[in-house]
């Protein structure tokens, strides 16, 4: 009987458990939904990159489809124009105008400033990452929920991400980027949410270093449009046309 | 100059024709490279103006066309200097019609006709699986790989389904790489090599359009749990020439000839915890080398096989680097071969961005067989949002007998400038 007893509280621990890491699950899924629509949209991403006084604009379009394929374009500067980022999934290819080839490339290479590839590419949180709820705290004056995300797979842009969520509206607030030795890299404060295709999401982004303060990316994203892509669009093969 | 200029009539005439609404843009860039050499006696190596420009238009209905030219000026090669040297007439200037193509584009079918590059392969600063397009090496490879490359009319189909594609070619002029005349800094030592003062080249730039003078090719890629991988095989003529000595009175002729030739190869590519690995790997059958034979010149019938391995590590304190290594190695090597059995390299590529959007860039050459070195260093400086400023040097040293050290006159210092325009 103590036995069977014993059996029952661990199944209704193991339930609780369960039930805590997919209600975690689904908070990151709503966050994901405040960060970026599904479905096939494009948008414009203003990128202001301030380092040590100095700093630079770059614009890029990027296309998305079901937030599984991404096509990144550089449109400003014109010396930088030309140059695509394709995602793939968990490949990414980067294309340049003087090599007129694509060549396979990591997340965690940086794009511009402190804006590494995987942070516009992949903005899929609920699938990269496994997500268990730390507890709530204060933000910026709100609620939130604090989430810790491990990878699920080694091809993901950090080992790592501590999270919080508006316990309220389920938007991201912020994330703090941590590398596999447990090193943290930025952290990224998201803000400016606007009704974008139907519903209000983030439309700003300030990434800043850890370790160098005086050094930070700025994201403003614009010009929202729903798209009908074909997945073809999302080729390597068609990375040069 | 047919082509381009239906082409040209196309584009313009065209638009009414094809699409109900169409979109135009272009891009194009000018272009400055001043280098002094920096192994006595120092003079200038380099003083080029170049500009290229291009027209694309897109129509609604799927189709594009583009048509670009080139052109480019060695003022150094028509310096008092070079007077009378074969680089004097035929590397001192350049004007060419880039890509000049028409293109339709559906979900599953690209289907492109006309001047065009191709490019196969996934290793870093060298162009081993690049095999389809000629290359103009005049000018050295410090440059774009796009501007190296020569355009060559084809038609060019692809199909892609999902993570696979398949692609072929048909080449309808083939035309062959550009190589440094006698006299050019970057030219083979012929004069030392046989021994001869003055030594010309009768360069074979194209074979006539004909349909036994057609190329063939083809290429299957696909993406299977990270892992890109393709294989291709093309029927062509080797970019490559081998030469024979021609009549002449007062000079030694080589007359560049192409044989033909089948290449197989296989490139893949896969991503480790950050760590891109590159491999690729060619066969061909039936390369003609040229060899010195006490009578001359002649050429031997060789097959070859080519591998690279490249590892590119992740970024380490903002530093993007990379290793490579790779073997040319011919089935034999008769007595009087231009080059050795085995050519192994090894690479190191570095880039780093820096302060005020400026970057660094490294790429360093080390030559196992002959132990010669080659260094490429640049500063990439932009001034404005439209030029951007390259300066540094190039370094070619080792043995007199070596690759890179019988070119050692040829390292200099540079300032590169490049003005973009797009619209």
């Amino acid at each position: 009987m103590d036995m069977l007893v014993l059996v029952m509280c661990m199944a209704g621990l193991g339930w609780q458990f369960a039930s805590a890491t997919k209600s975690a699950q689904q908070i990151v899924l709503m966050a994901d939904e405040a960060r970026g629509p599904r479905g096939a949209f494009s948008m414009t991403a203003k990128v202001h990159d301030m380092q040590d006084g100095d700093s630079k604009d770059s614009v890029f379009k990027i296309s998305s489809l079901e937030k599984k394929f991404a096509l990144i374009e550089q449109l400003e500067p014109p010396r930088q124009q030309g140059r695509k980022l394709l995602m793939r999934e968990y490949d990414l290819w980067m294309f340049t105008a003087n090599i007129s080839r694509p060549t396979r490339i990591s997340f965690e290479q940086r794009l511009t400033g402190e804006v590494s590839n995987g942070d516009l590419a992949r903005t899929n949180f609920a699938e990269d990452y496994e997500a268990t709820l730390q507890g709530e705290e204060k933000l910026a004056g709100q609620l939130c929920y604090k989430l810790a995300l491990v990878a699920r797979n080694k091809n993901v842009t950090y080992r790592k991400v501590v999270y919080w969520v508006s316990k309220d509206l389920k938007f991201p607030l912020q994330a703090e980027f941590y590398a596999l030795s447990g090193k943290k890299l930025k952290t990224a404060t998201y803000s400016e949410f606007k009704l974008v295709l139907g519903k209000k999401r983030m439309t700003k982004v300030t990434i800043v270093d850890a370790l160098q303060k005086s050094r930070s990316s700025v994201l403003v994203f614009a010009k929202h449009k729903a798209e009908k892509f074909d997945e073809a669009v999302f080729s390597k093969e068609a990375l040069g046309n | 100059m047919g082509f381009p200029l239906l082409f040209a009539l196309l584009l313009v005439c065209g638009q009414p024709l094809f699409a109900r609404s169409f979109k135009l843009n272009y891009e194009g860039n000018l272009k400055a490279d001043f280098a002094e050499h920096t192994r006595p006696p120092i003079n200038p190596a380099a003083e080029t103006l170049g500009a290229s420009f291009q027209q694309n238009a897109a129509y609604l209905n799927n189709w594009t066309a583009a048509l670009g030219f080139s052109a480019w000026n060695e003022f150094v090669y028509k310096s008092e200097r070079f007077s009378g040297q074969q680089a004097a007439r035929d590397d001192s200037h350049d004007v060419r019609v880039r890509n000049a193509f028409v293109q339709y584009h559906s979900n599953r079918l690209m289907l492109k006709l006309g001047n065009q590059q191709v490019v196969w392969g996934e290793a870093f600063g060298f162009f081993f699986s690049d095999i389809v397009n000629p290359k103009d090496l005049r000018n050295g490879l410090n440059h774009d790989f796009s501007d190296i490359r020569l355009q060559m009319p084809m038609t060019n189909a692809k199909f892609v389904f999902g993570n696979f594609s398949l692609q072929g070619l048909a080449v309808h002029r083939p035309q062959f790489n550009l190589l440094p005349s006698p006299g050019n800094d970057f030219a083979f030592p012929y004069q030392k090599s046989l021994a001869m003062a003055d030594v010309q080249v009768a360069r074979e730039a194209a074979k006539p359009l004909s349909l036994p003078n057609q190329e063939y090719g083809v290429r299957a890629s696909a993406l299977m749990d990270g892992l890109d991988l393709a294989l291709f095989y093309f029927n062509y003529f080797d970019r490559m020439p081998w030469y024979t000595v021609e009549p002449h009175p007062t000079s030694l002729v080589l007359q560049e000839h192409h044989s033909r030739v089948n290449t197989a190869g296989l490139t893949a590519t896969q991503e480790l915890n950050g760590f891109v690995i590159r491999l690729e790997g060619l066969r061909t059958a039936g390369r003609a080398l040229p060899v010195i034979v006490p009578s001359g010149l002649s050429s031997v019938t060789l097959d070859n096989s080519v591998y690279v391995v490249e590892i590119d590590a992740p970024a380490w304190n903002k530093f993007n680097f990379g290793v490579q290594w790779s073997q040319d190695i011919l089935a034999h090597a008769p007595s009087g071969l231009l080059r050795p059995k085995t050519d192994s390299m090894a690479s190191l590529h570095l880039q780093r961005p820096l302060l005020n959007s400026h970057s660094l860039e490294l790429l360093y050459t080390y030559d196992v067989a002959d132990f010669g070195h080659r260094i490429q260093a640049g500063y990439v400086v932009p001034l404005s949002k439209s030029v951007e400023s390259r300066l540094g040097g190039e370094i070619y040293s080792g043995p007199l007998a070596s690759q890179f050290g019988q070119i050692s006159q040829v390292s200099r210092a540079f300032v590169f400038l490049k003005y973009f325009m797009r619209h």
